[in-house]
């Protein structure tokens, strides 16, 4: 395995973070690629970037926490579909062949960029009551503070016995690849479970650390935690995510975002011709 | 405007926001260790061997096999990373049990920590 050296792969964390904050896809969806690029083994990569999940979701779940944002009754109940997905991923990926997960990392990313850039433009949905037994059994339903408009939304979560079987595919993919898959779980809380975009995309940072975790523990008992790598990559995707998230929040411009998604569409594109190739 | 956040999220945040700091730190006075001793951040560690997180804290509870170093410590700030989010689901789960007496949710957290605890500790 080639050894990029620390200050590289951390500057090149650093940027991927910041990409995949700007993206919202998550800095393990730029890191992984071009880690692969640089020579490392792409199982190597996938380890060292699900370690970062959990950093950068405890960063940013802290932060939504405070805010309020956090819905702790569906994230803990979605966890549970999420963590037995992200085991059966790891364990598919230890037994996979490089070409193979190539092609998937390219598809994942291609089709995770498609549908935020679907989601992008899809109006936010009023809150309506529309929810199942189960739903109503967990008592999901909460609010949060809308700051811009200044009042206090009530919102009840629907669909829970839908939405949880979808995120044992979240949890795949993010045990799978190494990445938060945040895309795909706040796409089951928008459109299925019906949860306001800010409390889904919230939620979804509590979620991917403890799906990541499960992940890392199958990586780290098959030897593919490399402090070397790892270290650097934690500390890079963090402070990335972080300047990333403080530019996007303050940033008005849509196509600087869709600018990025549309570099990630060509690093999935690669991605998949490399592993065919 | 201050807002009073309710205390299962108080706590999530605590544990959430101090293990991440912990980890942060531990991982930082690694480097820098490692920095004053070989004037390089590039040295090249061993992988960390096929254990699991149990196997991780029990080498420092025995002091490491190699001793008190930077890879020590390095290590531990990874440990303290993976074991964030853990205790967080373990203080969640006896919230609900104990606080809010909210069954239903002590076996979905339980369910949780049951999966991870198996993943970490007894694979």
């Amino acid at each position: 395995m080639a050894d990029p050296g620390f200050l590289l792969i951390f500057a090149i964390s650093l940027v991927a973070g910041f990409f995949g904050a700007m993206t919202g896809l998550g800095g393990g969806t730029i890191i992984v690629p071009v880690l692969t690029y640089l020579g490392v083994d792409i199982k190597l990569a996938i380890a060292a970037s699900m370690v970062s999940v959990i950093a950068t979701s405890c960063s940013s779940a802290a932060s939504y926490l405070r805010e309020g944002l956090v819905n702790l009754k569906v994230g803990m109940y979605l966890e549970m579909f999420t963590v037995s997905g992200a085991i059966v991923g790891a364990s598919i990926t230890l037994a996979s062949g490089q070409d193979l997960l190539f092609v998937i990392f390219g598809c994942v990313l291609i089709g995770a960029a498609v549908l935020l850039f679907i989601r992008q433009r899809a109006p936010e949905r009023e809150a309506v009551d529309n929810r199942d037994r189960l739903s109503c059994w967990l008592e999901l339903s909460g609010k949060c503070e809308d700051r811009a408009e200044k009042k206090t939304i009530v919102y009840y979560p629907s669909r829970a016995a839908a939405g949880g079987p979808l995120m044992v595919i979240a949890g795949m993919i993010s045990g799978l690849l190494g990445i938060g898959a945040g895309a795909f779980n706040v796409l089951a809380q928008d459109l299925v479970m019906g949860l306001p975009t800010k409390v889904s995309t919230a939620t979804s940072t509590l979620i991917i650390g403890v799906t990541a975790l499960a992940g890392t523990g199958i990586y780290l008992s098959a030897g593919l935690v490399d402090p070397d790598l790892a270290v650097p990559v934690i500390l890079g995707v963090m402070l990335g995510a972080l300047g990333g998230s403080f530019i996007l929040i303050r940033s008005t411009n849509r196509a600087v975002r869709n600018y990025f998604m549309v570099v990630v569409v060509v690093i999935g594109i690669d991605m998949v011709i490399r592993g065919v190739s | 405007m201050t807002r009073r956040l309710p205390p299962l999220e108080t706590l999530v945040f605590a544990i959430l926001a101090g293990g991440l700091l912990l980890s942060v730190v531990l991982i930082l006075a690694g480097l820098t260790w490692e920095w004053i001793l070989q004037g390089t951040l590039n040295a090249d560690h061993p992988a960390l061997s096929a254990v699991n997180v149990r196997g991780l804290l029990e080498s420092f509870a025995a002091g490491s096999p190699a001793g008190l170093s930077p890879l020590v410590l390095l290590s531990a700030g990874i440990a303290v990373l993976l074991m964030t989010p853990y205790i967080q689901v373990l203080a969640a789960m006896l919230f609900f049990t104990f606080r809010d007496r909210n069954y239903r949710f002590s076996a979905i957290t339980g369910f949780v920590a049951v999966v991870l605890t198996w993943v970490l500790f007894l694979r």
